[in-house]
């Protein structure tokens, strides 16, 4: 056995050589590159932490804008919803109001209607009951003598004025008198008797009849016309029923 | 077939004779420094297949040096995994022809146990201080200091021996193989090799680290122990 002691020398310069060749260009890049990458994926972790955490943030944010969105909207409906019912409600009442003021001009027609036809019924009751009173004064009126119709007949010539009264019933303008019943003689000539007291002239007259007068005279002549009889009673009690009626 | 505890120079610079050790060991560090310098300047973030077996392995050796020396595996790594790999590929160039590994032969493995022989030194001298080292070899009582001496020497030797036993006799047997069976029955024998440069490789790896380890830890505890009692 021959130990080589060149040899043992040689390799051992050689193994300090490859010590140091390795740990400048194996491991001192090697272990810089895994360092590298351990900062890297550290970085990028924290990166996507950070980022997770922005996302995250940006989703609470948002969630929370979508909130207040949905919160305006409701608002938003709730005010248009108590506008509507504003508005209905308003509608309504306008309606009502219509329908109110529609229904007292209805019954204010209706009144009028009923008025007048109560009116025209009262009136045709007025007729009645004056036609009635005619037919049954016809019998009796025809017995009153004629005399209990003149003093009424001087009275209304005296309210008459003085020029009405010198024109009325003279010769160039005779009145005309009508009565219910032809006159005799005896009462023409207390008629114009009469005539003559109250007009401070003799009247000249002429006759006529007229058995709608009932009873009664009729005096008419120039402008004047006098009824001293039943049927102008019964008309003036007629219409001053209907003007009550009314 | 020569003796394998004899080699014979291939050639002289000037006085000094290269053997067929030194120049396997040349070729082996011109190829493994070119494999670093085409690496290193292909290095990304992203690691190819190559760079990921690479960190594979580097990240491997920290975390065995780490589970032995119990402490960051920055101040080992270089050593032990230079140790590693050049003796993983010396093994392994058996297997090429005419290559006879330079592991196969006294002195390189001898250069392999002195390079251990003085880390351990050194890094037991940087834990404790030069006192506090020496110290460590009269553990547990001043009595076991030859013992502990004898052990600094032996434990190399058992380092070289071991070594070059296994690669020896591997590369021996595959020799004798061939020159008398052909072609074809070595090759169960050379898988066998593979493994054994492997598991040699970490062996001897791993006691390196491991006689590192106790030598930084051993003053380590040695100092707790003397603090403990007071």
């Amino acid at each position: 056995m021959r130990i080589d002691w060149w040899t043992i020398g040689l390799q051992t310069i050689n193994l300090v050589v490859l010590l140091w060749l390795l740990g400048r260009f194996f491991f001192r890049p090697m272990t810089k590159v895994v360092a590298e990458r351990r900062t890297a994926a550290n970085e990028m972790l924290d990166a996507a932490r950070a980022a997770q955490e922005k996302a995250e943030a940006a989703t609470k944010e948002a969630e929370a804008e979508r909130q207040r969105v949905a919160a305006s909207r409701q608002e938003a409906l709730e005010a248009a919803r108590k506008e509507a019912e504003a508005q209905r409600a308003k509608l309504i009442e306008a309606a009502h109001e219509e329908a109110r003021r529609e229904r007292a001009e209805a019954e204010a027609a209706l009144d009028h209607a009923r008025g007048q036809a109560e009116a025209q019924l009262a009136r045709q009751a007025n007729a009645l009951a004056a036609d009635m009173a005619a037919r049954l004064l016809e019998g009796p009126a025809a017995k009153l003598p004629l005399a209990s119709f003149l003093p009424e007949l001087e009275h209304a010539l005296a309210a008459l004025p003085k020029a009405t009264r010198a024109k009325l019933a003279t010769e160039a303008a005779p009145a005309t008198l009508v009565s219910a019943r032809a006159l005799d003689e005896a009462e023409q000539q207390d008629v114009r008797e009469a005539l003559g007291r109250a007009l401070g002239h003799e009247a000249t007259l002429t006759y006529d009849t007229d058995l709608t007068l009932i009873a009664g005279l009729q005096l008419s002549g120039g402008m004047a016309v006098l009824d001293v009889n039943l049927r102008a009673d019964l008309d003036r009690v007629t219409a001053r029923l209907d003007a009550r009626d009314e | 077939m020569n003796s394998p505890l004899v080699i014979e120079p291939l050639f002289y610079v000037g006085p000094v004779p290269i053997t067929q050790p030194v120049v396997a060991t040349w070729v082996i560090m011109a190829v493994m420094v070119l494999f670093s310098l085409l690496l290193s300047r292909h290095l990304k973030p992203r690691p190819g297949r190559t760079q990921a077996v690479m960190e594979l392995i580097t990240g491997a050796l920290d975390h065995q040096i780490e589970e032995v020396v119990q402490s960051d595996p920055a101040p080992y790594r270089v050593l032990i995994g230079t140790i590693f790999l050049f003796v993983l590929i010396a093994n392994w160039s058996g297997m090429l022809p005419g290559v006879e590994p330079p592991t196969a032969h006294l002195e390189t493995d001898a250069a392999l146990a002195l390079l251990v022989f003085a880390a351990t030194l050194y890094h037991g001298v940087r834990s404790n201080g030069f006192v506090g080292y020496l110290k460590t070899f009269a553990e547990p009582t001043w009595i076991m200091i030859p013992l502990n001496l004898v052990e600094q020497i032996t434990r190399t030797f058992s380092l070289i021996i071991r070594l070059f036993g296994n690669v020896m006799s591997g590369v021996f047997v595959i020799g004798i193989m061939l020159s008398l069976a052909g072609l074809l029955v070595p090759i169960p024998l050379m898988a066998l090799d593979l493994l054994t440069g492997a598991v040699q490789a970490y062996i001897f790896a791993i006691l390196g680290c491991v006689f590192i380890g106790a030598a930084v830890s051993e003053g380590r505890d040695a100092a707790s122990q003397e603090r403990s009692p007071s």
